[in-house]
């Protein structure tokens, strides 16, 4: 298991911003679903998540609604907004480079 | 990015920061009611499933507060809120807050003052063009180097010297101005017409004086000091032109000098030609000269030019002029005397040493209260505080107290500095001085104690941040062991307050007996009693010995016939002022030898006046005339000094009669000695040497520099005014310059040492008031921390005695180690004050013993009071409390 904080703070925004892409979570919601995909590689802590979910909120990237869940208790919805999703392809695109670039190092060593 | 959104939210938490606080809470409750949720759903216990909720949380507080560090106002945020609890902790402890402000302030406030004195007096350079080619000549006797000049040797000077651009000779007087109400006298300097020219002054209105104006026909003009234009002329803007009426003759003012300039700090008020005659004498010596080098000609130059000039004139003149030089000095150079300057600096030490004290308090009192907050400051990173956001907080607040204490300071050294001006006698300084509030100086004093609050501040706060918060919560403000090794910072702290404190008291104590000696000297005669004013006679410039007598006679006829007086006369010179006149002299029966002494011309009420004692012979009286043989009365110190053994009546003396106006001599004449009299400290309470000879003003009448001194009975400042009408009886134009009594003219002789003794009298209390309140604080502290082992002792059976003198005992070591110290540094210092001591040791015991005296004696005071409130305290509540 590999602990949030040792993520690099541009990949837990790409993470978060691609979580969102398929459709509005809130909190909880993404933390586990990020668990989920990377099959508990990534475990997100509540310490980590809110400063970047704040952080993306506060530069635009998504936005927090209030909504319920299905038995009633209230929760903060987040989803992606139109300059969030611009920034997520941009940082896809970043992302693959740099990895390719780094695979590559990889492969060459090998 | 997206700078608008950005500036939105900022503007939008700022004005409603207390709903986004609620959401934030809300959200975060929200995620972990959900987490819980999902942990029941999972089939936990509700209890189970909360406590893995909280582990995974890390704490809640901790989340919200690295939430608010992400959003983008958080420096300014957290400032405002550093700010704000800094001034809730201060405001909280106000005993603490005010004496930590008091202390930087008092500190700062007494450097700002004396470093600004210092600055203006000291360190600013003179406001005169190229002020470095300015120089002052001298002529050089056989025996000494610097003596006054006289008129024919300035002239001779003046007109070969190739060295420089212009020279000027200058002497002072007075001038009686009238037409303007009362007659009121101006302090006049007379000088030669190149005089602002050397000095490269302008005029601010009209003009300085043209080359000529000096020369016997030339035009009676007059220059006013921006000052006297104000004062007594009204600042009329038409005054250039205009005619005044001064000495009774009309003069044409000319110029008016610039304001807030060197010359409005001069003693003179108005500046007229000074013009020699053309054969003046070679043998009087009254002028101080001046002169602006020529560019590229250095003062070495200048001196061997001048040296072969005085030479040839030597050559000429062997008969009066035999071994005579002269002597060029950098007249910068002479601008601040010796005694002055070395006031200056003790003063400049003092004050320093003071910052150093109140330093070492501030640090005291900051150590204290970071080890008093330990538990404050591990419970706030329990709660999420990280160490770096702690530090910040104490650091805000160590630059609050700066900020205030520096900003008091700086009201404090402003009122002292006007409080010092305030006790200067006008012309203290030289008028090249120029006072004021130094902004650098100050910044730089408050960046000093801004930096001894952070070390000092910032070194145990970090140290108690890094202690393990949980050990901190659980000791709960126990007195522990750790804090051995601040307490001996402490105690150091306080040793060196105490040398430092003991150092100033030896001084300041040196001082001040030394000022009581010479306030007890002996004058030779009552001063209770005795006024005197200046004299400035019209007739001074062309006087007829005649007429002058007669008019002398009927002033003082008119002022003895005054009811409340019982005796005046008139001498060249007012007791305490001076001989009036030095003069070289012959014994009669001894030719060869040349002697000097001071040579003072009186009416013969002069004596029964000042109730000189007589003490063989008789004083000068109505018997002694133009026409009778010259007599002398000689003093106590001339018979020791030159017939110790001898009788002294029947011996006669080989002196010139000074001319009339005082500018050249008379014949030489044979005097008889008629009588002896006590000293009379002519030359001030300090001078050595008092040897004088006193002659009647009926056998040697002279003009200018004359004193008026009276008897009187009842209120002085009364007969002041009497005596002033009924010297305007006689003459409605005559002048009684600056009427003062004589205990004040004795006082004002002695500013010069009484302002530094106060002065370093003054810091030396502040320095112990201020090493007390260390003292007292160090204790008062280290005994609170020791409160539960206080306890412990008293259950076991120690009585009150027993703690005090076990806290007395533990806070005097750093006091004697002080005391100590303090007495070494004494020791080894003061000897650089000895110049400024009368009649004093610099390693007087008795001073040092007092001294060490009450140093104890207070110190010992400000360790009972912590020592007997810890000793009252009840043991049960001792040991319960902790």
């Amino acid at each position: 298991m590999k602990k949030a904080s040792d993520l690099i703070q541009g990949t837990l925004d790409l993470l978060i911003l691609r979580t969102l892409e398929l459709r509005p979570l809130h909190g909880v919601g993404v933390a586990d679903r990020i668990e989920q995909v990377t099959g508990g590689v990534f475990v997100i802590g509540p310490g980590s998540l809110f400063p970047a979910l704040h952080r993306l909120a506060e530069n635009g990237s998504i936005e927090g609604q209030w909504g319920q869940l299905e038995n009633g208790r209230r929760a903060k919805f987040y989803a992606l907004t139109p300059s969030g999703r611009a920034q997520l392809s941009k940082e896809k695109r970043h992302w693959l480079k740099v990895n390719t670039a780094v695979n590559q190092v990889l492969a060459d060593e090998a | 990015m997206a700078w608008g959104s950005r500036i939105a939210s900022l503007l939008r938490r700022f004005g409603n920061r207390r709903s986004i606080e609620q959401e934030l809470d809300e959200e975060v409750q929200s995620y972990f009611q959900i987490m819980v949720e999902r942990g029941v759903d999972r089939g936990l216990s509700l209890e189970e499933a909360r406590r893995q909720a909280r582990v995974r949380f890390e704490g809640e507080e901790q989340v919200k507060q690295r939430v608010r560090e992400e959003r983008v106002g958080a420096p300014i945020d957290s400032t405002l809120q550093d700010i704000s609890y800094a001034w809730r902790s201060l405001t909280k402890s106000p005993g603490f807050t005010l004496f930590a402000v008091l202390t930087i302030a008092l500190g700062l406030g007494a450097n700002a003052a004396i470093f600004s004195m210092v600055d203006g007096v000291l360190i600013k350079g003179a406001e005169y063009p190229q002020p470095e080619r300015i120089v002052q000549l001298w002529e050089k006797p056989p025996k000494y180097e610097r003596n006054v000049i006289s008129g024919a040797n300035y002239l001779d000077w003046s007109r070969q010297a190739q060295s420089f651009d212009a020279m000027a000779a200058a002497t002072g007087g007075a001038m009686s101005y009238t037409g303007g109400g009362e007659p009121r006298s101006l302090t006049t300097g007379f000088v030669s017409a190149p005089y602002f020219k050397v000095f490269g002054v302008q005029a601010a209105l009209g003009r300085t004086f043209a080359p000529g104006e000096d020369q016997p026909a030339g035009p009676k003009v007059v220059v006013l000091t921006h000052r006297v234009w104000m004062n007594v002329f009204g600042g009329d803007a038409g005054i250039v032109g205009r005619s005044i009426l001064l000495d009774g003759e009309p003069h044409t003012v000319i110029g008016v000098l610039p304001g807030a300039s060197e010359f409005d700090r001069r003693w003179n008020d108005i500046w007229v030609p000074l013009v020699l005659p053309p054969n003046p004498a070679r043998d009087y010596h009254y002028l101080v000269a001046f002169a602006r080098l020529k560019p590229g000609v250095s003062v070495q130059q200048a001196r061997a030019e001048m040296s072969a000039i005085a030479g040839h004139i030597a050559e000429l003149y062997p008969a009066i002029k035999k071994g005579w030089s002269a002597t060029v000095d950098p007249y910068l150079d002479g601008v601040v005397g010796s005694n002055t300057r070395l006031s200056l600096k003790v003063l400049m030490w003092a004050v320093a040493a003071i910052l150093t004290i109140a330093c070492a308090n501030l640090a005291n009192l900051l150590m204290a209260r970071a080890t008093l907050r330990e538990r404050e400051i591990a419970l706030r990173m329990a709660l999420g505080a990280r160490r770096g956001r702690v530090v910040r907080m104490l650091l805000t607040e160590s630059l609050m107290l700066a900020g205030c204490g520096a900003a008091a300071g700086l009201a404090i050294g402003f009122g002292m500095l006007k409080w010092i001006q305030s006790l200067l006698p006008q012309f203290y300084f030289p008028p090249e001085a120029n006072i004021a509030m130094d902004g650098r100086v100050l910044l730089f004093l408050a960046g000093a104690t801004v930096l001894t609050g952070i070390s000092f501040g910032l070194a145990p706060a970090i140290q108690a941040s890094r202690r393990d918060a949980a050990e901190s919560l659980k000791e709960g403000g126990r007195a522990n062991s750790a804090g051995r090794r601040k307490a001996y910072a402490r105690h150091v702290f306080v040793a060196a307050q105490v040398a430092v404190a003991f150092i100033l008291l030896a001084g300041a104590g040196l001082l001040l007996r030394s000022f009581q000696r010479l306030m007890e000297v002996n004058v030779g005669f009552e001063t209770e009693g005795l006024v005197g004013a200046g004299l400035p006679l019209q007739m001074a410039k062309d006087p007829d010995a005649a007429k002058l007598k007669l008019y002398v006679n009927q002033l003082l006829d008119e002022v003895r016939a005054t009811p409340g007086v019982q005796g005046a006369a008139v001498a060249s010179a007012l007791p305490l002022t001076g001989w009036g006149d030095g003069m070289p002299f012959h014994m009669a029966d001894n030719r060869d030898k040349l002697l000097g002494s001071g040579f003072k011309i009186v009416t013969p009420g002069y004596f029964p006046a000042l109730r000189l004692r007589l003490v063989a012979g008789r004083v000068l009286d109505e018997r002694d005339t133009e026409s009778s043989p010259a007599v002398v009365v000689v003093n106590e110190s001339f018979v020791r000094a030159y017939l110790p053994g001898q009788n002294a009546l029947g011996k006669r003396i080989l002196v010139e009669k000074i001319a009339p106006s005082r500018h050249g001599l008379g014949p030489m004449t044979s005097w008889e000695i008629v009588g002896v009299v006590a000293d009379e400290k002519g030359n001030g309470l300090d001078s050595a040497e008092d040897v004088g000879a006193y002659a009647s003003f009926a056998q040697d009448p002279v003009a200018t520099g004359l004193g008026l001194v009276a008897r009187v009975h009842g209120d002085s400042g009364t007969m002041i005014k009497s005596i002033e009408r009924a010297v305007w009886r006689v003459d409605k134009t005559q002048v009684l310059d600056n009427p003062m009594t004589m205990d004040r003219i004795k006082n004002e002789s002695v500013t010069y040492r009484r302002l530094p003794a106060v002065l370093l009298g003054g810091f030396a209390m502040l320095a112990l008031a201020l090493a007390c309140t260390g003292i007292y604080g160090v204790i008062s502290f280290v005994t609170a921390g020791r409160t539960h082992e206080l306890g412990v002792r008293v259950a076991l059976g120690a009585s009150r005695v027993d703690l005090v003198r076990l806290v007395v005992g533990g806070g005097s070591i750093p006091v004697l180690v002080g005391v100590a110290l303090g007495l070494g540094g004494a020791i080894g210092l003061t000897r650089f004050i000895r110049s400024m001591l009368f009649a004093t040791s610099p390693l007087d015991a008795a001073n040092l013993a007092v001294v060490a005296a009450l140093l104890l004696a207070v110190a010992l005071l400000a360790c009972l009071l912590p020592a007997w409130r810890a000793a009252r305290a009840d043991p049960l509540s001792a040991l319960r409390q902790a």
